[in-house]
């Protein structure tokens, strides 16, 4: 028997429902007994993994801004109409200013006006970047670890506050040794949550980052699951509970199927927990326990990065 | 469809039960009305369709007229405008591309609280449908939620209407009521009371009484939807999983 696509589903819960239950609500409840089914537990077939393409910190050319304003222009500058996430640097107070955008290789526009005092007039600039989006199926609290490959670490994910705080003493020290990493709000645009690293990255590189991904939505009629096949009833199940109790008046049945669903789904994370990394007893205080190096090695022992040594790797 | 007496026989054995001279066609007149009144206790299967209609690209509606699409799952084309919309209408996705479940119906003013959903609309995938009358089309018109589910394919989507016709038109002549042979004695019955109870002939009530009593008794097996009440066991249940709920 294959796995259950959308439609069979929505077939049995008609027929066990009466048939009088609109389809849009069954399919509304298939989808939320999918997401709610995924968010129980750091299910094996969640685990997913993507580059972040961290990107080089520019200079060519110069700047000009006037105090007070939020408009720039460049000279000798080749600005990506298509860059995100930058930050501008202009040499002074310690203090980088977020990029609305750039509107040609020329010229762009800060999210806020700047302060200084002075106009900027042919000056020395950077234009880097410290925050990114994480990948589309990604959620805050789904990271499983960042690492960089080319020194072979992982980085630290750490609070926003620690993160402000351990980078305030210097705003722009570049380098390709990232501390660590903290949530940095959400894109309301291209609706994705971002990340920031300190210190801000030196030089083109890439990480490497695992996760849990969200589960595919399941759209189309003919649309499955991710949930192993000897338990892609368990998402019936849980609709069907979710059909009957959302109704004006609960349909009778309803305690029974919702049994029948928490029992089935106790039973899945039973018999397909196969990663003891997943289970060991430390996984509770994940991330900010690195059980490859053990306590006494870690990287970061004590909450403050001393670098890899000899005796740990 | 009764086989064994014509209406002209039915005539004839209606006269013969009273005392005066019943004209032929008073007698068919009688006859009829005896057969409308079964009608209008209920669908039965004698009335019950299997038709097709296919929904053109972009539409969310089905207007009740014109003739029904020929399709091997239905191999007899009915006039929608026939269709008997106080029955019982049952419709499905008859497609290969769609889910093929049933459409609830839901009363006018529900149908606006199945416009918006989290999944997104599939084309041709509706959740509920209303009935209504057009105006400009002049006849009654099938309509669906969401209106964001409107068929996308080209080709149209076909969906299975099992309907009730209107009851047949006056018989004449030489013709046979659609019911079965069972029921002609019975229609004659109705008939006959009612005639009784039209000259006011003595113990009319009491028959008219006892007749359609017995009538509806013929009728039930031949219910074309065997719809059940929801049974005490059942109420009870909901009393005691909302008491444990409740409690919880």
């Amino acid at each position: 028997m294959p796995l259950r696509p959308v439609q069979v589903m929505v077939a049995d819960i008609a027929r066990r429902t009466g048939g009088q239950v609109p389809i849009g609500v069954i399919l509304d409840a298939i989808e939320s007994a999918n997401k709610e089914i995924h968010t129980t537990y750091d299910w094996p077939w969640t685990r997913a993994e993507a580059n972040i393409q961290i990107q080089a910190p520019y200079q060519t050319g110069t700047i000009t801004i006037s105090d007070q304003t939020n408009s720039f222009t460049g000279s000798g500058t080749t600005w990506n109409t298509n860059w995100q996430y930058k930050r501008l640097f202009l040499g002074t107070n310690n203090v980088d200013y977020l990029v609305s955008n750039f509107s040609s290789p020329t010229a762009g526009t800060l999210v806020q006006t700047i302060n200084t005092g002075v106009n900027f007039v042919n000056a020395n600039y950077t234009v880097f970047q410290d925050t990114y989006a994480l990948p589309a199926d990604c959620e805050f609290g789904s990271i499983l670890l960042i690492v960089n490959p080319i020194y072979r670490y992982r980085l630290r994910y750490v609070p926003s506050y620690t993160l402000d705080f351990q980078s305030v003493f210097s705003r722009v020290f570049f380098t390709n040794f990232q501390s660590g990493f903290a949530d940095n709000g959400f894109d309301d645009t291209g609706k994705v949550p971002l990340i920031r690293f300190a210190p801000a990255p030196g030089s083109i590189t890439e990480y490497r980052i695992v996760y849990r991904r969200r589960p595919p939505s399941l759209q189309g009629i003919n649309a499955t699951s991710t949930v192993p096949e000897s338990f892609d009833r368990v998402i019936e199940l849980m609709a069907e509970f979710k059909v009957r109790f959302g109704q004006k008046t609960p349909m009778p049945g309803w305690m029974e199927v919702k049994q029948a669903a928490y029992q089935m789904l106790q039973d899945m994370r039973a018999r397909v927990s196969t990663s003891t990394w997943d289970n060991y007893s430390a996984y509770s205080q994940y991330p900010y326990y690195d059980q490859m190096f053990g306590s006494s090695q870690s990287v970061f022992a004590g909450g403050l990065f001393i670098g890899p040594t000899s005796g740990s790797l | 469809m009764s086989q064994t007496m014509t209406i002209d026989a039915m005539a004839l054995d209606l006269q013969a039960r009273l005392p005066f001279n019943l004209t032929t066609a008073f007698c068919f007149t009688k006859l009829n009305q005896a057969y409308q009144w079964i009608e209008q206790q209920g669908a039965f299967v004698w009335d019950h369709r299997l038709a097709v209609q296919i929904i053109p690209q972009n539409q969310y509606w089905i207007n009740l007229t014109g003739t029904s699409t020929l399709l091997p799952l239905a191999p007899d084309t009915i006039n929608l405008a026939q269709i008997d919309v106080g029955k019982p209408i049952a419709i499905w996705p008859a497609g290969t591309t769609v889910m093929n479940v049933p459409i609830p119906f839901v009363p006018m003013d529900q149908f606006a609280l199945y416009q918006t959903f989290n999944t997104t609309a599939i084309g041709g995938v509706f959740s509920v449908w209303t009935l209504l009358f057009s105006i400009t089309n002049n006849c009654f018109q099938i309509r669906f939620a969401p209106t964001a589910a409107a068929v996308t394919d080209p080709g149209g989507d076909s969906f299975a209407l099992q309907v009730h016709l209107l009851p047949v038109p006056p018989l004449t002549t030489g013709q046979f009521f659609p019911t079965p042979d069972q029921f002609d004695i019975t229609i004659i019955d109705i008939a006959e009371v009612e005639i009784r109870r039209l000259y006011g002939l003595a113990g009319w009530d009491a028959a008219l009484q006892k007749v359609q009593n017995s009538a509806r008794a013929l009728m039930d097996p031949y219910r074309s939807v065997k719809l059940t009440d929801k049974g005490l066991e059942e109420t009870a249940k909901e009393s005691q999983e909302a008491q444990l709920y409740r409690a919880q």
